[in-house]
């Protein structure tokens, strides 16, 4: 890791170089057993190493990269954090555990928090001493994410908070959560909202495992009752939580699709290597559905790549939307791909889920979380058409 | 990698823009089956785009095939029935120390040019064609018959690709030395010619083939993504105006999920394009080129047959434009090889 100081000041082969060079010395030992592992259907395995392999990223500087100086960051320009993705994904590096404290919780406390929240919470992001996990969703609040209705309520020192979320990530593992409540059940519906940071660890908090389309475990059912949180942990004012939790959205850029392009193409080549060893990469007509995969994702990297590479405002405002309708359905497609690549084979899970099983089932789950391909439509549409008004 | 446009290139869109927003206008566009001399003297005259990217010592700008793009985005957008493309890309085609009698005309726009490839039969695959060119006269004589040569009617020299001695190579044919046969076409706004060189005096311009098809399939895709966007804007102010149910078209999710894909499609298809114009100096436009025409195409087409079906019946007349933009879309598609052929090419250059 080079000296902080001069991080935004490398050249970016200089820089590239520094990340390789770490990854390669610090990969190693028990982390080796790490390579390749957390990524689809693969991101319940291995939970206790990939927590002690985040403090070993966190204690040499690697997360935070993006965050400014002033907010105990690195400074590293967009090129750079592009770079520690592509490197990160050629070295095999594990499925992040800390993404949602430094990449959602991080870039919200910078631009809601406070001062006093920026210097608790920012340091043990960055150090992996604390992890998050994200409370938005509920049984009655999927896509209609404003109809949430956990409760908060103001009593004396703390807010008292009763409710359930649902498809929690990591939420077993987290510390602590940023959870949407509502606070002011008279306002309209997005009116009413507050942005909470509450802890994991208290008698009030019930956490449940899911178990997913793929057999394993990573998101859960997350039960409030009477859960409580100093008062001083609200984002933003009581009712604004809808513009807090939706505001950091439209900072999101796509640094991190050109990283996860390169696990994409390591998964296409592993499909292309089933291929060839079943025989079925000799039928031209499967080939032309490959070839037309690889086609695809060379577009999803010409899109992150000009997305990153034009001036802000020079874009129509929706790219992390146009991004996702992009990578989702191509992801799917070659989870289906890697079906059709052994055939048959493909039906058998003898021993457990096979690689191609484990993608093919996995990526059901991209069209969904994250704002599920309809609400993108929606964003876009709204952009190009206008919003409808309601009746 | 730079995707911004400095402040020059933003101002050369606005120019360009605003000058085809005056003078290629549908009624326009629609009478001048394919070429409008006077136009096309004040495009190339007083505008200067087809001197952009030819050097200064002759007679050009010496600016970059980014220009090109800009200008050929923008003919897109209006379907501009003048030889833009065929003159920038056969200029663009030429080797300038081989070509230097004929780059000035093309610089100032007197003289237009067009790229003659593909041959009947043979389609776009350089290995089947047959046209040949042997030593004679002042410089060589060349035979052969080429098709679906763009603008090739009105063309005043055709850069042909034919093979010397084993050699495949570009030599330019003055029009009054080929037998020409004008196309009427699917797609009017920009008509085709058969010609025909039956000992037609030549002289050697360029040697490589494969660059001046790559460059082909560059224009072709910047210009879909024109296209592709005109007839999205054309759409998007549609389903905003027409009502139906008492309400604006634009209120129905059906209709407004299906316009985000589409400007899925024309973002996507847009960063392939520009990112094909981005390495136009280097080896990755070997791929990147048939990729960014088989995107661009594919998004055009796209956008200009959905347009049509948004339109509903009226986008099926004659006196709508969704029709001259799907067919500009679909003769995009076609030329300089399918998606299939284009595949095909992608698949052997990145060894798949």
């Amino acid at each position: 890791m080079p000296a902080v100081d001069d991080i935004p000041d490398l050249p970016d082969a200089e820089f590239r170089r520094c990340v390789r060079e770490w990854l390669a010395a610090h990969l190693t030992g028990e982390f080796a057993a790490l390579v390749g592992s957390g990524g689809p259907g693969r991101e319940h395995e291995n939970i206790e190493l990939r927590m002690r392999w985040e403090r070993e990223l966190g204690a040499a500087g690697w997360i935070g990269l993006g965050w400014p100086r002033a907010a105990d960051g690195r400074g590293a320009t967009i090129a750079q954090q592009v770079i520690f993705f592509e490197e990160y994904a050629r070295a095999g590096g594990p499925g992040r555990l800390s993404h949602m404290g430094e990449y959602l919780l991080a870039p919200t406390l910078i631009a809601f928090g406070t001062e006093e929240q920026r210097r608790r919470f920012l340091p043990p992001i960055a150090a992996a001493a604390e992890f998050w996990c994200q409370g938005y969703s509920e049984p009655n609040a999927g896509s209609d994410l404003a109809s949430v209705q956990t409760r908060a309520v103001r009593d004396g020192d703390v807010w008292r908070i009763t409710g359930q979320k649902v498809w929690t990530s990591l939420a077993h593992v987290a510390d602590w959560c940023f959870v949407l409540a509502r606070t002011d059940p008279d306002a309209p519906k997005r009116r009413g909202l507050s942005y909470l940071l509450v802890p994991m660890d208290q008698p009030g908090i019930e956490v449940r495992p899911i178990t997913q389309i793929t057999g394993t475990s990573e998101f859960n059912e997350v039960f409030f009752d009477g859960a409580v949180t100093t008062a001083e942990n609200i984002v933003g004012e009581p009712g604004d939580g809808w513009r807090v939790a939706t505001g950091t959205l439209a900072f999101e850029r796509g640094v991190a699709t050109l990283g996860q392009q390169l696990g994409f193409a390591r998964e296409l080549d592993e499909v292309f290597a089933a291929a060839r060893a079943s025989g079925t990469y000799d039928d031209p007509v499967w080939r032309d559905a490959a070839v037309d995969a690889w086609v695809g994702l060379q577009t999803l990297r010409h899109q992150a790549l000009r997305t990153l590479g034009t001036p802000e405002g020079e874009l129509p405002g929706v790219e992390a939307s146009v991004a996702k309708l992009l990578w989702a359905p191509w992801h799917q497609r070659l989870g289906e791909l890697a079906m059709t690549a052994v055939g048959p084979m493909a039906t058998l899970a003898d021993g457990g889920l096979s690689d191609a099983q484990r993608l093919f089932l996995y990526t059901r789950a991209d069209t969904i979380y994250g704002g599920s391909n309809e609400i993108q439509r929606n964003i876009i549409a709204d952009r190009l058409l206008g919003r409808v008004p309601r009746s | 990698m730079e995707f911004g446009f400095t402040a020059e290139q933003t101002d050369l869109r606005d120019t360009v823009r605003a000058f085809l927003a005056r003078h290629a206008t549908s009624p326009w566009v629609r009478t001048a089956d394919g070429f409008d001399a006077m136009l096309w003297g004040r495009f190339a005259g007083e505008l200067g785009v087809t001197a952009l990217a030819i050097d200064e010592k002759h007679g050009g700008f010496g600016a970059s095939e980014v220009e090109l793009g800009i200008v050929l985005e923008e003919a897109g957008r209006v379907l501009l029935p003048a030889p833009y493309l065929s003159t920038v890309t056969a200029a663009a085609a030429v080797d300038p120390a081989l070509a230097a009698d004929l780059l000035p005309g093309l610089a100032d726009g007197s003289v237009i040019a067009t790229l003659a490839l593909a041959e009947p039969g043979a389609g776009w695959t350089p290995d089947r064609w047959s046209c040949t060119a042997r030593r004679g006269g002042d410089g060589y004589l060349l035979d052969g018959i080429k098709e679906h040569v763009l603008d090739g009617a009105v063309a005043d020299v055709v850069v042909v690709a034919a093979v010397c001695d084993g050699e495949p190579g570009l030599y330019a044919v003055r029009a009054e030395n080929l037998r020409r046969t004008p196309h009427d076409t699917l797609d009017p706004t920009r008509r085709q010619a058969r010609l025909e060189f039956d000992q037609a005096p030549a002289s050697l311009v360029g040697r490589d083939v494969r660059r001046a098809v790559e460059l082909l399939w560059a224009a072709l895709a910047v210009e879909s993504v024109g296209v592709a966007r005109a007839s999205l804007e054309l759409t998007v102010d549609y389903l905003k105006t027409r009502q139906q149910f008492g309400v604006p078209l634009a209120h129905f999710q059906a209709l407004r999920h299906r316009v985000a894909d589409l400007a899925v499609a024309v973002e996507a298809a847009t960063s392939s394009a520009w990112y094909a114009l981005r390495v136009a100096g280097t080896e990755e436009f070997g791929v990147a080129a048939p990729l960014a025409k088989l995107v661009a195409a594919r998004a055009a087409y796209a956008v200009t047959a959905e347009s049509i079906q948004l339109h509903g019946a009226i986008g099926f007349t004659w006196e709508h434009d969704a029709h001259l933009y799907f067919k500009r879309a679909t003769a995009n598609g076609l030329l300089l090889g399918d998606e299939v052929a284009l595949r095909r090419v992608i698949a052997a250059r990145a060894g798949l």
